[in-house]
């Protein structure tokens, strides 16, 4: 039995060797026999043409033998392979566009479906990722829509202590840039602050030392941070000793107490972690915490939300709490990238849909195909071909397509991918993506099924007629030969109205993100430089330290040739700003709003060149010890003070009162509350950065990064000089995280924005000139076939432009039949679209005109293109055939 | 001379396992050990005999190695394996039955019956 098997493997496995080695055997026995019958006395031409003839048909003893070793499939399936690769060659027009076809298609797919899958799908790289949760609030009415992920300190502490199924720890989800020095090297990293028990949770152990304490985990404990394996590497050459070790973040002392493994991935790229010290104060008075949570083993997550929800209504700095949201629990699955869900799974779809248009059309093609070649079916059947060897080479033949255009779908994935990647990479996610296998394997089952499917239809077909009626020539002369492109005329216009639906998302992305790009800004945008400098620095927690900090360096660049107005704020223009809540003064608590709030220092509206409306300006006398004064923006006004005083008005907000002295012009600015859209005039209180109160400066710095505007006629390169020096001579050890213009600023606002509408661009004309090839084909066989009524009818006097006509109307109708089944799907398209649509109606005529434009100019060239081999026809010809 | 493949089914396998099992022996080889055991009366055609010698090696029952011929030509030869060498003890103890069955009916005379 073993001697059989390692036989039939070794010949099976070896099969190139084995057949030169029996062509080898055969020649051999030749050789021998002419030598022997040589030796009887035979001439030798003779002895050799006698020694053939006894050995009787080479090529049929080979056959036999493979036979006789169960190779023959193999063998002809190799050879309808090569059979198949020789047909394409022989139709490069055909081949080159089914082959082309397929590779975008499947690289599109399996580029886009990488980053999916990585974003979403993938597991978390932490021990049973399935058990791992997050807290959220929910809307009360409408719990299925995509919840919040933040909460405040008190809820943390609520469902720390009272949900005893939840292994739980704090921290917050996004990191903050800091300034790091270890052993004399400066280096800026990003910092991100969690609670004791984060990586418990997580379920990944720090490779050396340990994770934080409930002691260092409280307000007051001890500096101690945990580094990243990237960055254990680079600052301490990887010195296991390292713990104990200290270094300098934000100009305070903090002892390394542990390193965590190379792979870890937290929920953000992260270089290192502090302990996050929640609490119900300063920051925790705000939703500024995330929650993290492990199930406990026997608990079901219905359970556990169960369980959160009886937590007590999310507070927001208030005892009454919010009654519009509940708690609860997520997995964390589906939350660690919740923003990008939306985007990325209608881009999927789309993606999917060019898949399905570039199959539409790889069958109608293959369909033309087993029109032409009916006959030469028709007569390898008549001569005794058999069915059986027909199917075998109409699969190879498909085989071949999908093999050449699955690895070319492989290279284009390859090219595609790092593009996408660094397209993406502003979104500011971890995207761990590859080319994936599953995905690769998918696309190529997918694109095989289409090719053999429809590559085997001329075999199903020549079932269905009979061998003479099929061999005979009438079916070429019919001039209409119209029911059998019924199947091909519905692939097509499927094609155009998957386009088309394509088409209409792009243009309504496209124009969302211009309307978006045209929001007014409210400033003069040229001339501008902005720098923006990280204050989390333990020498800048007072009002004070940051007012003396902020006249100094402004007055340097004040100073500067060029320059003509200068100040800072915390949050600029195409910024989120910080939002807090206020009530007018004397109002009650239930009666609190959320506002954004800015300090300003210096001439900032100056230098932006924001307008005064009415009132009077800040002014250097408005700083600490003096009356708080504020600014409120003509947003503001409208939305919270149109039926009361304005100037003099007061508001409570961070426990202090202000009182508004002026209105200025609004600015644009990231929207950070409310149903406001991406980037709009939202209502905002400007403050005096002398009269903030301690406490609440070293808060705001680690959140937001504030930036120096300075108007510099003069020419930017310039004042973005004046602004480094200046910041050097003021203060030599802040580093300036960015220094650039306002359309910088901008565009970062609109990453993801842009990240949607230019692939769904892509994507959209991808289809289009997918489905204008497949109307070319349906065109041009149309043509082929029909030349020999055309070649008459020319001959009969007939002018070639109404020849010409009558070819490409068929294809212009049915572009229009596409078109208006796709306007009638687009309505589907563009509810799944809600949410990211801004400043347009779905209806929006601009959107039509370019679908309707953009889809004729393809058919029109995809329908004229081929109907002019009219032109080329020779009517003399065709008679002379007839 | 007789054609081989006249004879009954099974047979020219049968023949070629006792010819490699006289010694290793390629292709013609086996052709020629029949020839001259059989003194020349049975002759295997060429064309069946090399489809028997890769059945019977896909079979297990002979195997092949690539060496040089005796006037230093590189050919591959045949021998008998294990397998085939217990496969033609009992094609033998069959043909012995078989042939003396065939024997003793051709022998017969009208006084035995």
């Amino acid at each position: 039995m073993l001697d059989r098997l390692r036989a039939s493997l070794r010949m099976t496995l070896g099969r190139q060797r084995y057949e030169s080695g029996l062509e080898e055997e055969l020649r051999e026995h030749l050789e021998r026999r002419a030598e022997d019958l040589v030796a009887a006395g035979m001439d030798a031409a003779e002895a050799h043409r006698r020694a053939r003839a006894e050995l009787g048909n080479v090529e049929a003893i080979k056959e036999e033998c493979r036979e006789a070793t169960g190779l023959a499939w193999l063998h002809a399936f190799g050879r309808d392979l090569r059979h198949g690769f020789r047909l394409l060659r022989r139709n490069p027009g055909f081949a080159a566009v089914a082959v082309v076809t397929l590779a975008l298609c499947i690289g599109a797919n399996t580029a886009l479906f990488s980053v999916v899958d990585a974003a979403l799908f993938r597991p978390l790289p932490y021990p049973q990722p399935d058990r791992l949760g997050q807290v959220v609030r929910r809307a009360a009415q409408a719990p299925e829509s995509t919840p919040d992920v933040s909460v405040d300190g008190a809820t943390w502490e609520r469902v720390r202590d009272s949900v005893p199924d939840l292994q739980a720890a704090a921290f917050s989800d996004w990191t903050t840039g800091v300034n790091l020095l270890a052993d004399g090297r400066a280096s800026y990293v990003q910092q991100q602050k969690v609670s004791a028990g984060f990586f418990a949770v997580l379920g990944v152990a720090p490779r050396v030392g340990r994770g934080f304490t409930h002691q260092e985990d409280r307000p007051g404990g001890a500096t101690v941070a945990v580094l990243s394996d990237a960055l254990w590497r680079d600052l301490f050459a990887a010195d296991p000793g390292v713990v104990g070790r200290r270094v300098t973040l934000r100009g305070e002392p903090y002892e390394v107490v542990g390193v965590m493994p190379s792979g870890f991935r937290s929920t953000v790229p992260a270089d290192l972690w502090t302990p996050l010290r929640p609490s119900t104060e300063g920051e925790g008075t705000g939703t500024n915490y995330a929650v993290v949570a492990r199930l406990a083993p026997e608990s079901t997550w219905a359970q556990v939300d169960g369980e959160v929800a009886a937590v007590g209504r999310p507070r927001f700095g208030t005892d009454a709490g919010d009654a519009t949201q509940v708690l609860g629990v997520e997995p964390l699955q589906r939350t660690h990238g919740q923003d990008l869900r939306r985007p990325l799974l209608l881009l999927w779809m789309a993606v999917v849909a060019v898949l399905l248009i570039g199959c539409l059309n790889l069958a109608s093609l293959l369909l033309s195909r087993a029109a032409v070649r009916g006959r030469e079916m028709a007569t390898r059947m008549a001569i005794g071909g058999g069915r059986g060897p027909l199917v075998r080479q109409l699969l190879a033949e498909g085989m071949a397509l999908a093999l050449c255009g699955g690895a070319l779908g492989l290279a284009v994935g390859e090219l595609t991918l790092p593009l996408l990647l660094r397209f993406a990479s502003p979104l500011g996610y971890d995207l761990d993506a590859s080319i994936d296998g599953r995905v690769l394997a998918a696309m190529g089952l997918l694109s095989l099924g289409t090719t053999v499917l429809f590559g085997l239809y001329p075999a199903w077909k020549l079932s269905g007629t009979s061998v003479r009626e099929a061999m005979s020539d009438c079916a070429e002369r019919v001039a209409g030969s119209g029911a059998r492109h019924w199947p091909r005329r519905l692939l097509v216009v499927a094609e155009i109205a998957l386009a088309v639906v394509l088409l209409v998302s792009a243009t309504l992305l496209v124009r969302s993100l211009a309307h978006l790009r045209q929001v007014d800004p409210g400033f003069e945008t040229d001339g501008l430089v902005t720098a923006a400098v990280s204050l989390q620095d333990a020498r800048y927690d007072t009002a004070g330290e940051i007012e003396r900090l902020f006249r100094d360096s402004l007055e340097r660049i004040a100073a500067a040739p060029g320059v003509s107005a200068a100040g800072v704020a915390l949050t600029g223009p195409y910024e989120r700003p910080l939002n807090v809540p206020f009530v007018r003064s004397g109002d009650a608590p239930e009666q609190r709003s959320l506002t954004n709030m800015v300090y300003v220092a210096g001439d900032y509206f100056t230098a932006l060149g924001v307008p005064l409306l009415r009132g009077r300006a800040l002014r250097p006398g408005d700083r600490g010890g003096a009356p708080r004064v504020a600014l409120v923006n003509h947003a503001f006004v409208d939305r919270y003070l149109a039926d009361s005083r304005v100037l003099g008005q007061r508001l409570d907000a961070n426990g202090e009162e202000w009182e508004i002295v002026g209105v200025v012009g609004d600015v644009v600015q990231r929207a950070s509350f409310g149903d406001f859209e991406p980037l709009a005039h939202t209502p905002t209180v400007y403050v005096p950065a002398g009269q903030l109160p301690d406490d609440w400066v070293a808060m705001v710095h680690g959140w937001f990064t504030p930036s120096w505007t300075v108007r510099a006629p003069g020419g930017q390169a310039a004042a973005a000089e004046a602004v480094r020096q200046a910041l050097q001579e003021a203060d030599p050890t802040l580093p300036i995280a960015r220094l650039g213009d306002v359309g910088d600023l901008r565009d970062r606002s609109l990453v993801a924005q842009r990240f949607q509408a230019w692939l769904m661009g892509c994507l959209a004309l991808l289809a289009l000139l997918l489905a204008g090839i497949g109307l070319a084909g349906l065109v041009g066989s149309g043509v082929s076939e029909r030349r020999r009524e055309l070649g008459v009818r020319l001959a009969l006097g007939s002018s070639r432009g109404r020849a010409v006509a009558s070819a490409v109307l068929p294809g212009l109708a049915l572009a229009a039949a596409g078109l208006a089944a796709g306007a009638l799907a687009s309505p589907l398209a563009v509810r799944l679209l809600q949410g990211l649509l801004w400043g347009i109606a779905a209806t929006d005529p601009a959107t039509v005109a370019v679908v309707v434009v953009a889809l004729l100019a393809v058919a029109g060239l995809g329908s004229l293109l081929p109907a002019l081999h009219v032109v080329r026809l020779d009517p003399a010809a065709t008679l002379r055939r007839e | 001379m007789r054609d081989a493949s006249d004879l009954l089914q099974g047979t020219l396998d049968m023949l070629i396992l006792k010819a490699v099992s006289l010694g290793p022996l390629h292709g013609y080889g086996v052709l020629l050990r029949i020839q001259q055991l059989s003194r020349d009366v049975l002759d295997v055609r060429q064309g069946s005999l090399y489809p028997a010698l890769y059945r019977l090696q896909s079979a297990g029952l002979i195997a092949s190695t690539w060496g040089r011929s005796e006037n230093q030509r590189r050919a591959k030869f045949y021998r008998l394996t294990p397998r085939g060498r217990r496969q033609l003890d009992s094609e033998q103890e069959r043909w012995d039955r078989l042939a003396g069955a065939v024997a003793a009916v051709m022998d017969s005379r009208p006084e035995e019956v």
